[in-house]
């Protein structure tokens, strides 16, 4: 591995931007200058969103993720530009998914897909479809959800779930499975379009699997979970036993749907309230409760921030400004955090 | 109706069995502990406070339960609403329909609860709490799903052994910890136990066998106890367990007997220990205890115990009994080294009649009372005492084995039978790669020595196993001549070194007899089967163990095995039909513990 | 990094998983558990032990675990009519050589720390029943640094049991290797325990790649 990532931001240097902030505020409110700064440090003349923490990939998610935030900015050339990258580059499969990454040298060297990259994909462009009247956005959205479907939507002990990828994550007779690939407000606009059923039920499901998957002190949803016949949900093998960069999107995507159960939000908002006054930790290892040396980045604040306003656990979050080289991953959880507030009308 | 009026469920059954000590973790009015150190408040639902005032009692799932028709819930519920306010009274209209105050009807959400569907359940209120934002779910509904989710956070902290969490899981979570949840209680005791808390896993002990009313309960919970506690705390423990709260048609003997089972186990342990005396009150315990249980495997330890310290006539006796209970190779070797250590050669010879050539116990233990030629210093035929060589192998010393092959070597010159004798007494000490080079030497030297005769060249040895098969009213198969016996030895070095892989390979082409292949073939089964389990392999350890049991019976350790197997298969109750089959037999901590997860998987008594 | 496994385990994990066949899937922890031993000749064990007429090796065994743990023993000769095979027993650590390799390992096969006093006084029960064992209050000091040892004793025999790890990647192990572990137990008739830890003190390991003495060997 080479140089440490953005992502990795010394639990000291987090508390010293703790102690500066004189109030709790907003990273910054979505607005169109987020948008154009955003653009202009992520998004290339191309169309491809870069993850400035990964050596400089592009993914089907953070294609996903630009789309979104161009809509929301009513940035149409850039969502243009962002889609023509994507159909060009990484639709290159015959099922009508997105291949997950794209490197500068070698372009598509892996052809698996992710489905979360897939959903915010289609979720934008519904989005798109929606705000611009165009209805080549929807035709297309539909495509990929009925491709999702067919590839990756199964039923496992009654519930239905999502697989992260189409192949490799079947283990025995067990699947591996990604809580925070569930973007339920992404799910609820699927379950509206005609035939939407199964994403209703997918969103159904993910409920019943988030109860199941609680780890630890806290309860906190693991990255990766296995999922066996008969129901058992327990931390995967072969993974990272953790929640962290993946499973911190949980509760930003259930807030966003208009999920307000303190029973959902508790175990994040326990989190940072055992940490208040510190540093929240990225990482906490499940079940065990190890914390990394590693804090979480400003938007893993901001979707703290958050969690603890529905959680009504009386802890406010303070989340420091950005920092000059704020990574991808970070920011954009942050505009996501933002966009969700906005959207269930919280004060930013 | 009338059912209504009857004192109600034992209010027992909702008494928390977290020992005094533990720092509980109190839920005051409108505030739920959900962890140490945090809580959380919870706006009251309207009409449903936590803290009932007199005439505000959450009658929620009373109502629930009537509607249902659940009888044993509604009386439970109404004994825990009477306790909690003694001036309350059931309403009358419990059978009427109730309007819907809330706006939302609770009763999906309790239909999933009763089914046990808590995550279904979890996901259903926040999907309503969704859709109908100004709605609270009742205090009664949230710790039913509390009181669940509690005792599955015990369970798994403790199946991960992170014993502080078990106990704080139950801290927080007390109502989880009840004689109705049992297992709980057991692993809390059980982590204060890892935790060295020992006072407190002896008082959460004292608390389940005194307030939980079944005798088999209470007698469960002194064997789970007796992994943790000193023997004077078990006899506290008993005497508590046999006497406290009795409850009318609990027959509690069997708990005062649990102790008396527990101390035969423990000195018939120290009794198979080489250093372990038993003095003569304890060994009439344990004598009597086997007598009354019949119990061969136990005789036979008390055979080796006797036998060890050269009490032949006792030791003679014991394994008489066992053979009497059970016949077994096991018990007719020992039978054959008591007679012959009493000098009773016809005797011993009679007791392996039935086994020899089948057994290489039994083939071993005859060595010693015909020793091979050679052995005890070679060409002095003829009746005589037993030679060192003899005493030593009816003592079972084999380190006095291995000097007593070196003198006898020393003074008349390296046999194959000598060196073939060293084998097995090196095997015997656990040293299995010296063992296959002495099995090796003497194959060697066999090379050179003028042919042995075979038995049907040898009149006395042909008059003999003629006498034999009378004797046992078989024709019995042919010995092993004494290249096969060295292959034979070589080969079981081999396998004690681990080298199942190299010996399954080389078994066909082995010049062994048919038993001895067989034999063999059944412990690379036994260990291939020990793989498949540890490997989560379960079809295929039941596929090794089904074969293996076409070779010879099943021995109590892959009985168990097989038991695990079955249950990793889910298929329970053939699982519990083996436990309970072993257990039956003897019941160990083994068997136990396999009885009592299936039991409860079976009836979800968890 | 924290973002690079979050998506590259997808492929990785995806591309190992789909070598494995298109007939269903079997568990496939079994690469984790330890392969059931072989045995070598001495010559292919990775250590030399010096010329000893009272401990010769005798036989010679190894076992994998997983891709990354090797192990051997070495049976030495005993001289003693005591219970329990003489040995010395090598294992070697690995890195993985894969970024699979480095996901899916298998539970270590050695601890460390290698004893705590519980583990050690139940490991010296059951090497030496019914002997008098006594815990050196100092250690000593072979080729590969300071080891620590046990002296067992009865009336006839003295054993000695011995313990060390080599992790020192600055001078002592090359790139590939993680730690070395070696484990000694000898029974001999000298009363003398140095003698019976000649061997131990006088050991070279001759691994593919060197693995250099602890530096400051004056003291030997």
């Amino acid at each position: 591995m080479t140089a440490p990532s953005r992502r990795e931001v010394l639990i000291g240097a987090a508390a010293a931007g703790l102690l500066v902030a004189a109030k709790p505020v907003w990273a910054k409110p979505f607005d169109g200058a987020a948008w154009r700064d955003y653009a202009q440090r992520f998004l290339l003349p191309e169309g491809r969103i870069v993850d400035s923490g990964n050596k400089g990939v592009s993914h089907s998610e953070g294609q996903g993720y630009g789309m979104l935030l161009a809509e929301a900015a009513d940035d149409r050339a850039a969502f243009d530009r962002l889609w023509g990258w994507t159909q060009r580059n990484l639709m290159v499969r015959e099922d009508g998914l997105a291949a997950w990454r794209w490197q500068p040298e070698g372009g598509v060297t892996d052809r698996n897909n992710a489905s979360d990259g897939d959903i915010l994909i289609a979720w934008a462009l519904l989005r798109g479809a929606e705000r611009w009247k165009a209805e080549a956005y929807r035709t297309a959205a539909a495509a990929i959800l009925k491709a999702l479907a067919a590839a990756v939507v199964v039923e496992q002990a009654g519930m239905t779930v999502l697989l992260p990828g189409r192949d490799g994550f079947r283990k025995g007779d067990s699947l591996v499975l990604n809580p925070s690939y569930w973007v339920f407000p992404a799910l609820r606009a699927f379950a509206a379009q005609p035939g939407g059923a199964v994403w209703g039920k997918l969103a159904d499901s993910g409920l019943v699997l988030l109860s199941k998957a609680r780890f630890g002190g806290f309860q906190l949803p693991p990255d990766w979970l296995s999922l066996d016949p008969q129901g058992n949900a327990t931390v995967a093998e072969g993974f990272r036993k953790q929640y962290g960069y993946d499973a911190v999107r949980v509760p930003l995507y259930l807030a966003w749907d208009g999920y307000r159960d303190p029973y959902y939000f508790r175990p994040f908002a326990m989190l940072a309230a055992r940490y208040a006054g510190t540093a929240i930790p990225a990482t906490v290892s499940l079940p065990g409760g190890t914390t990394t040396q590693v804090a979480a980045s400003v938007g893993m604040l901001a979707v703290y921030r958050l969690t603890c306003l529905i959680a009504s656990t009386g802890n406010a979050v303070t989340v420091p400004p950005f920092g000059p080289n704020e990574d991808y991953y970070s920011t954009t959880l942050a505009h996501m955090a933002a966009l969700a507030a906005q959207s269930l009308g919280f004060e930013p | 109706m009338m059912r209504l009026a009857v004192p109600l469920l034992g209010a027992l059954m909702v008494v928390p069995l977290v020992a005094a000590p533990v720092a509980l973790a109190q839920s005051g009015p409108g505030g739920r502990a959900l962890a140490p150190g945090v809580k959380v408040e919870v706006a009251p639902a309207p009409g449903s406070g936590t803290a009932p005032q007199p005439g505000t009692v959450d009658e929620t799932a009373l109502r629930y339960y009537a509607r249902i028709g659940d009888v044993e819930r509604l009386e439970a519920e109404i004994a825990r609403l009477r306790a909690l306010d003694p001036s309350w009274d059931p309403p009358k209209d419990l059978f009427a329909p109730q309007p819907v105050t809330s706006g939302v009807d609770e009763s999906p959400f309790w239909t999933l609860v009763s089914a046990g569907k808590f995550a279904e359940a979890r996901a259903a209120i926040a999907e309503q709490r969704r859709k109908t934002p100004s709605w609270q779910p009742s205090a009664k509904l949230l710790q039913e799903l509390d009181l669940a989710e509690g005792s599955g956070r015990l369970r798994s902290a403790s199946d991960t052994k992170r014993w502080q969490d078990v106990v704080d899981a139950a801290a927080a979570q007390p109502e989880a910890v009840a004689c109705n949840r049992l297992d709980n209680a057991w692993r809390l005791a059980e982590a204060y136990a890892e935790l060295k808390q020992t006072d407190r896993a002896f008082d959460t002990y004292k608390t389940v066998v005194s307030q939980c009313p079944s005798a088999k309960e209470r007698r469960d919970t002194i064997f789970k106890a007796s992994r943790y506690l000193s023997p004077a705390q078990l006899r506290e423990l008993t005497a508590l367990g046999a006497t406290a709260n009795p409850a009318p048609g609990e027959d509690y003997a069997s708990v005062r007997a649990a102790e008396a089972e527990l101390e035969t186990g423990r000195l018939l342990e120290r009794a198979g220990n080489a250093k372990g005396n038993l003095s003569a009150t304890e060994l009439a315990q344990v004598e009597t205890t086997v007598r009354e249980r019949r119990d061969a495997d136990s005789a036979i330890s008390l055979g080796w115990y006797f036998q060890s310290r050269k009490q032949y006539a006792l030791a003679q006796s014991w394994f008489s009994e066992a053979n009497g209970w059970t016949p077994s190779d096991r018990a007719a070797e020992g039978l054959i080294l008591a007679y012959n250590g009493l000098g009773k050669k016809a005797e011993a010879r009679e007791a392996g009649a039935p086994w020899r050539g089948t057994s290489s116990r039994v083939d071993q233990a005859l060595k010693a009372v015909d020793p091979p030629r050679g052995s005890s210093g070679g060409a002095r035929p003829g009746p005589q005492g037993p030679s060192e060589l003899d005493r030593t192998l009816a003592r079972r010393d084999f380190a006095g084995c291995l000097v007593a092959v070196q003198s006898a070597i020393a003074k008349g010159g390296k046999t194959a039978a000598l060196v073939q004798q060293r084998g097995w007494c090196l095997l015997e000490l656990k040293r299995p790669s010296e063992a296959e080079a002495a099995f090796v030497e003497a194959q060697a030297l066999a090379a050179r020595e003028p042919a042995p005769k075979t038995p049907a060249q040898n009149p006395s040895a042909a008059a003999r196993a003629a006498r034999d098969a009378a004797t046992a009213g078989a024709i019995t198969p042919p010995t092993a001549t004494r290249a096969q016996e060295n292959a034979y030895g070589q080969t079981v070095a081999r396998m004690a070194a681990g080298d199942t892989v190299g010996v399954n390979r080389d078994l066909p082409r082995l010049n062994i007899t048919a038993a001895q292949k067989a034999e063999i073939r059944a412990s690379l089964l036994a260990t291939e089967a020990n793989r498949a389990l540890e490997d989560m392999r379960y079809r295929d350890a039941l596929r090794l163990l089904d074969a293996r049991k076409e070779l010879e019976t099943e021995p109590r350790n892959l009985s168990i095995l097989r038991g695990w197997a079955l249950y990793n298969l889910f298929r329970f109750d053939e699982a519990y039909k083996v436990f309970k089959g072993v257990d039956d037999r003897l019941s160990t901590e083994e068997s136990r513990e396999g009885v009592l997860t299936t039991w409860k998987t079976i009836y979800h008594d968890w | 990094m924290s973002g690079v496994p979050r998506l590259l385990r997808l492929s990785v994990l995806a591309a190992a998983l789909l070598t494995a066949g298109c007939a269903g899937w079997v568990r496939d922890n079994s690469t984790q558990l330890p392969k059931p031993w072989q045995r070598i000749t001495a010559d292919a064990l990775p250590v030399t032990l010096p010329e000893s007429q009272q401990f010769p090796v005798l036989a010679a065994r190894m076992r994998s675990t997983g891709t990354v743990y090797k192990s051997y023993i070495a049976v030495l000769g005993n001289p003693t009519v005591l219970e329990g095979e003489n040995r010395l027993t090598v294992d070697v650590q690995t890195l993985p050589d894969s970024l699979f390799g480095a996901l899916v390992q298998p539970a270590r096969v050695f601890p460390v720390p290698l004893y705590t006093m519980e583990t050690l006084t139940k490991a010296l029960n059951r090497e030496f029943p019914e002997m008098e064992v006594k815990v050196a209050d100092g250690g000593r000091r072979n080729r590969y640094g300071d080891y620590d040892y046990a002296v067992a004793q009865d009336e006839a025999n003295t054993c000695v049991f011995a313990w060390q790890l080599i992790t020192d990647h600055a001078r002592m192990l090359p790139e590939r290797i993680e730690a070395v572990r070696l484990e000694y137990r000898v029974c001999g008739a000298s009363r003398n325990p140095r003698v019976l830890l000649q061997p131990f003190d006088g050991l070279m390991l001759t691994l593919p790649e060197g693995v250099l003495d602890a530096g400051d060997m004056g003291v030997l």
